[in-house]
């Protein structure tokens, strides 16, 4: 049983990480995480004509 | 001799490939690439560049760069400003590109070929590809002249959708790559009137001197920045970033043009007008030989504008646009049954065999009610997005959303959009994201805005487990009338409503934002085509391995902890259920509870509503996995099932009803939660104020509309 | 001597030849780089209700326009 625990546990801090780490990465990097690949830097002119 | 030969086979060459919106560029740059590209997320309108490798003819690589299409390098749209971007660049030495690879679509050669001539006038090497041979009557156009005439290497025949000619097309850049033709670049090809010329002089030295543009680039820039404001904007940028520049040289380009812009009327030649006219008589002449007849020509009728007699017919288009839609999404309810049953029982399966295999113990329990129960739930949903992705693409890819942007273009302009808005606003359907990006094809400021401000009240695919949960558990399922099921009207009730107050909003908006500038609505009408099967699948190929890395990893986080929080601390007394209720879940759940509980939910849908903020659907697989940690049995329970068997041990009374399903379901109609989603517009807008907007105007719409639903449902006496 | 009319006051069917511009030139440079020039013919194959876009056939390909824009372009009806 003990053993079934320690996996378990790993399982649990490894997805708490996880989970942490897309909370975190929409703030400081928004556009980074799946979507938005190669966006051209050019759009973050949002100009007005 | 042997020093060339190393070098060269080290360097990895650059190409760039350009050409109208419609011309076949991306089935180009696939068939080229093969699989060698990274597939961006969100096929459909191109919108931002892509990159590919491609093996030539000898074996050598080269990175092939796809653009979005655009009809000019003078600006109009946002897609078309990154393309001129990009392309100001190149002219100044940044990522200049080996060879450009110019797409023309040979059934629609003039206005194609007026990108093309802005290309020849760049100083890169361009090999022409001419597409879409199929639909030219074969000796109509003749390659060999048309690359005489323009002055370029080559222009092949080809068709990517019959699949041929592509082998040419890499001899030929690999003929330009090997031994660059030489730069004849001193006069360009146009009939400029001498005065008109003598009257640009003043902007072309300015050119000339401080960017060492060559003679005929010069001038073809020159024209450019009289045309538009957008020309000229282009290099505010590249002034500033390259070395070794006059500082007030921006501002001496502005009065310069000013200057001669004034001139230019002053001769009777409208400025805006000046390089356009210029071009088109020089292809006119051009192609006079290629193709005689123009009023034969026009004339024609051909088979798509058969077809467009009706669908674009004044009361019959509009008819079966809305028509569509509905059985549209009447099928994504109706067709997916069998294949989610099938996920649903062996999802079950696979759950029971982990129960038989393993000995009891906490992985077990994780892996069963946690994992298998959590994302299981999720999974089940899988094929229902799948089909509306299927029908959202194939109407995409027949080139039908042309004609719904101008059969709605009249309404969308009354509540402050575009014509333009209906496929970024129909692509949010699928999912946001996507959408928000291909509205960098409205032109104007203000429409693009409101456009975005409105796109996630399209209900995307991610709200559809949950749509389709609650109407399944809740919803009985009735005939109306003896034909229409009650379920699928409710779902389709769902999508109007967030629809309808879509359309309301951005009329609001619209007299609270600023009008910038005009919006023009010249739209091309590509011929309808059957949909490129092989494209179609790629694009819900994409889609199902989205949400099942989504699934995969975000929800499975997600669950994983979500079991941990909810199954600690560990009550004894597991028989009457409430152990959920006492963990760490459970009173974080409380906690919240207070705030919702006018709306119907409790502390259950509560903790639902903090998970689903890393996606939507994670509500299912939230309520998945608290049922099945409170459950005593040892078996993955069936969520709808326990749904509406949740009885309150507090009142005797059943949890959840109807008017419980259509509150929470008018709350995730409304509600701001996709976090990913407000990302993108933070991107796109460039700014942290409209995202924030967003979020408060949804927040609110979504719990008054939640209230309204729920407590005006119980005073009717629901 | 055929009669100048806008493209707006065609009827569905209708052939013409382009002769000139009317009206505010802001957009006019797009249409001009559509193929939109003097001497160019068009056929009027729709318009969409409720005075929507109408779309046109000109050179070899089809485009709508808005009837505003529409108002603004002056042409040549073909017999």
């Amino acid at each position: 049983m003990e053993f079934q625990e320690i996996i378990a546990l790993v399982f649990g801090i490894l997805a708490l990480l996880f989970v942490i780490k897309k909370l975190v990465l929409q703030f400081i990097r928004p556009g980074s995480d799946p979507k938005c690949e190669k966006c051209i830097e050019s759009h973050n002119r949002f100009s007005r004509k | 001799m042997m020093n060339s030969n190393l070098q060269s086979h080290s360097k990895i060459f650059k190409i760039a490939l350009l050409g109208n919106p419609n011309s076949g560029k991306t089935a180009i740059f696939n068939l080229l690439t093969k699989l060698r590209h990274k597939v961006s997320n969100y096929p459909g309108v191109t919108v931002e560049q892509k990159m590919g490798i491609v093996k030539l003819n000898n074996g050598r690589l080269a990175e092939l760069l796809d653009l979005p299409g655009t009809y000019s390098l003078t600006p109009e749209s946002l897609d078309e400003k990154i393309v001129a971007e990009e392309v100001t660049k190149w002219v100044h030495g940044i990522h200049r590109p080996d060879a450009i690879i110019s797409v023309v679509d040979a059934s629609n050669l003039s206005r194609n070929l007026y990108l093309t001539t802005q290309l020849t006038d760049l100083g890169i090497p361009v090999v022409m590809a001419l597409n879409m041979m199929d639909l030219v009557k074969s000796g109509t156009v003749d390659h060999h002249q048309l690359s005489e005439k323009l002055g370029i290497h080559a222009a092949i025949p080809m068709s990517a959708k019959e699949k041929w000619g592509v082998n040419h097309l890499l001899d030929g850049l690999w003929k330009v790559l090997e031994s660059p033709p030489p730069d004849c670049s001193f006069m360009i090809p146009l009939n400029i009137p001498a005065i008109v010329s003598t009257t640009l002089e003043p902007l072309t030295s300015i050119f000339k001197e401080n960017f060492q543009y060559s003679p005929r680039l010069a001038v073809a820039q020159a024209l450019r920045v009289i045309t538009r404001n957008s020309a000229l904007e282009l290099y505010r940028k590249i002034i500033q970033t390259l070395p070794g520049l006059d500082d007030n040289l921006f501002e001496k380009l502005i009065d310069t043009r000013g200057e001669i812009i004034g001139q230019i009327e002053s001769l009777n030649y409208s400025h805006r007008i000046l390089e356009a006219t210029l071009r088109y008589a020089m292809i006119d002449d051009m192609v006079k030989s290629i193709q005689p007849d123009n009023e034969k020509i026009l004339k024609q009728v051909t088979r798509s504008e058969k077809a467009d007699r009706i669908l674009t017919h004044k009361w019959l288009g509009p008819a079966i646009f809305i028509s569509i839609m509905y059985i549209i999404f009447h099928s994504v309810f109706t067709l997916a049954t069998i294949p989610m049953d099938w996920i649903d029982e062996s999802i079950h399966k696979i759950g029971d065999i982990i129960l038989r295999t393993m000995g009891p113990g906490m992985l077990r329990d994780l892996l069963v009610d946690g994992v298998f129960g959590g994302v299981g739930a999720i999974l089940v949903f899988l094929p229902q997005i799948l089909i509306l992705v299927f029908f959202l693409s194939m109407l995409e890819d027949s080139g039908y959303m042309a004609r719904v942007a101008f059969l709605l273009d009249r309404f969308m302009t009354k509540v402050g959009l575009h014509g333009r808005s209906a496929l970024p606003l129909i692509s949010g359907y699928a999912c946001a994201i996507p959408g928000i990006m291909a509205s960098r094809t409205i032109d104007s400021w203000k429409e693009r805005l409101i456009t975005i401000l409105i796109l996630p009240l399209m209900s995307c695919s991610a709200r559809l487990p949950v749509y389709s949960l609650l109407i399944g558990a809740f919803i009985p399922a009735k005939l109306l009338f003896g034909f229409i099921s009650l379920q699928g009207f409710t779902l389709v009730t769902m999508y109007i409503l967030g629809t309808v107050v879509a359309f309301i909003l951005a009329w609001i908006f619209s007299k609270f934002i600023p009008i910038q500038g005009k919006s023009s609505f010249v739209m091309e009408m590509p011929p309808y085509r059957i949909p490129i099967m092989g494209s179609v699948f790629h694009q819900v190929f994409t889609r199902a391995k989205l949400f099942l890395k989504n699934a995969g990893q975000i929800i499975l986080a997600i669950s994983i902890v979500l079991w941990f929080i909810a199954s600690f601390p560990s009550s004894p007394n597991s028989v009457n259920g409430n152990h959920v209720e006492d963990s760490y879940a459970g009173k974080i759940g409380k906690i919240i509870e207070p705030v919702i509980k006018p709306l119907g939910f409790d502390w259950k849908i509560g903790i639902g509503l903090v998970t689903s903020f890393a996606a939507r659907e994670v509500m299912v697989s939230t309520l998945a996995t608290l049922y099945s940690v409170d459950n005593g049995e040892n078996s993955i329970v069936h969520l709808s099932s326990s749904l509406v068997k949740d009885i309150n041990i507090h009142t005797g009374k059943q949890r959840y009803d109807v008017l419980f399903a259509l509150s929470l379901m008018v709350f995730y109609v409304f509600a701001a939660q996709c976090m990913a989603t407000f990302a993108i517009v933070k991107v796109e807008t460039n700014s942290w104020k409209w995202p924030i907007f967003m979020i408060c105007y949804m927040s609110m719409l979504a719990y008054g509309a939640s209230f309204l639903v729920y407590q005006g449902g119980r005073l009717l006496g629901f | 001597m055929s009669e100048k009319l806008t493209i707006a006051q065609l009827s569905p069917g209708d052939s013409a030849k382009i002769v000139g511009f009317s009206g505010p030139t802001e957009l006019q440079s797009r249409l001009v780089e559509m193929g939109f020039l003097p001497g160019v013919l068009i056929r009027l194959i729709n318009q969409s209700a409720f005075g929507g876009p109408f779309q046109l056939k000109i050179r070899d390909y089809y485009v709508s326009l808005r009837k505003i824009d529409t108002e603004n372009i002056i042409v040549e009806k073909l017999i």
